[in-house]
């Protein structure tokens, strides 16, 4: 019979409490504590819960990752100039935007965001950046619009769809926005590849009107720098939705379904949408930062009058001890 | 039986990681209810979080008393909030369902 100190050359080692799963990806151990013998091995994409953020909120707009993030105005239910920052272990409140919005696009870094349009009310055209203090006004998008996509950085950025139904198109050079090729699908509140480019985004999901149950889109569009193409639906069509990564990989997580609300999860490898571990609490009006590997939910509406403040984390792959059942 | 019920408060990082979602069903509801594989890391998990378990019918009755009060809270929303308009966030009137 084929023995462990055989095949690895050294006994499984005692320890009186487990590693970190990360630190025994592929090793066996004895837990003396419990008498248990475990191992580690490198799972699927799961989401865990990750540190609340300081004000509960739904369609705020973000910018960053999940090191460093920037998270700003919302609905709460009133409209806020709140904006928190993320330092990759606490949010902390920073200078608050010049007026109150909400459902603005943002796309960015912590340290040099882009908060576009919103409702202030009424639905508006105003810009702002963040330079990692303070909020100044810069250039007004040429069509006022709320709940649209966004992507890109500071000086190279975008948006695209909207409120009220919009195709529109823009992109961002640091200062001025240009309005280039619309989207085939007119729609609001769907999911972007917040860590796209002005050459290369995708949009999926969403509300394409107010009809029900016709209102939610599966569509997925790409952006490639001159025009916008449909390219392969979501499994599930979904509104109120977000999402994180780049146009070839990206995640799309939460929203509103026919029977309420949803906590799927998608994963986009460039061609096509596989369902992967779903959020813990389903919601919508959230808002999606980082990549398909590792990103945030934050806020959302997980009923129609509640604003949250919870976060939870994705990360791919994860990794998770086992204990060894003999049967 | 699949799943075993407690409530449980979200107290951020930390209340349901990785390793968790990996080794057994979970999933959060209205009302601090949390569904959860029944098997020894689900279990271990409610010990953890110090979760009050629940029979499946309570639980239930916990989630649908939730969704009457969020429903009546839709129901006084004013009625340009009730369908999308300008300005708001998309809701709709909840919907009870059954708990896995």
């Amino acid at each position: 019979m084929a023995t462990y100190k055989g095949i690895k050359g050294v006994r499984v080692q005692s320890l009186a409490t487990d590693p970190t799963a990360l630190e025994a990806v592929g090793t066996v151990w004895y837990n003396t504590a419990t008498t248990a013998l475990k191992y580690a091995i490198q799972g699927a994409g799961a989401w865990a819960s990750g540190t609340a953020m300081t004000t509960g909120r739904a369609t705020p707009g973000s910018a960053g990752t999940t090191s460093l993030a920037l998270v700003w105005a919302g609905e709460t239910p009133s409209y806020t100039v709140n904006t928190e920052t993320w330092n990759g272990s606490s949010w902390s409140e920073v200078a608050n935007l010049p007026v109150a919005r909400n459902a603005p696009g943002g796309f960015g870094t912590s340290t040099a965001a882009v908060s576009a349009g919103g409702y202030a009310p009424p639905i508006n055209t105003a810009c702002d950046t963040w330079n990692g203090t303070s909020w100044t006004a810069t250039g007004a998008l040429n069509s006022g619009t709320q709940m649209m996509g966004s992507s890109g950085t500071q000086t190279a950025g975008m948006k695209f769809g909207g409120d009220d139904y919009d195709t529109e198109t823009e992109i961002f050079d640091g200062s001025t926005w240009t309005e280039v090729a619309d989207l085939n699908l007119a729609r609001k509140s769907g999911g972007s590849s917040t860590l796209g480019t002005t050459t290369a985004s995708l949009f999926t999901g969403g509300e394409v009107g107010p009809a029900i149950p016709a209102r939610r889109t599966a569509n997925t569009e790409l952006w490639n720098g001159t025009s916008w193409s449909e390219t392969a639906n979501l499994n599930t069509a979904r509104d109120a939705t977000t999402g994180s990564g780049t146009s070839t990989l990206a995640l799309v997580f939460s929203g509103g379904i026919s029977t309420g609300l949803t906590a799927l999860t998608e994963s986009w490898n460039g061609t096509s949408w596989t369902e992967v571990g779903a959020l813990a609490t389903a919601s919508k009006n959230c808002q999606g930062i980082g990549s398909n590997t590792s990103a945030f939910n934050v806020g959302g509406n997980p009923a129609p009058t509640t604003y949250t403040t919870t976060v939870e984390e994705y990360t791919d792959p994860s990794y998770t001890i086992k204990t060894v059942t003999v049967s | 039986m699949a799943n075993t019920y407690c409530t449980a408060t979200n107290t951020g990082k930390g209340f349901f990681t990785h390793d968790d979602r990996n080794n057994f069903y979970l999933s959060g509801h209205a009302g601090d209810v949390w569904v959860v594989g029944n098997n020894a890391a689900g279990v271990s998990w409610i010990n953890r979080v110090s979760g009050t378990a629940k029979v499946k019918a309570d639980a239930q009755a916990i989630v649908d008393g939730k969704i009457e009060e969020a429903q009546a809270n839709w129901d006084n929303l004013p009625a340009d909030k009730k369908t999308p308009a300008e300005g708001y966030a998309t809701v709709t009137r909840p919907i009870k369902y059954i708990l896995p």
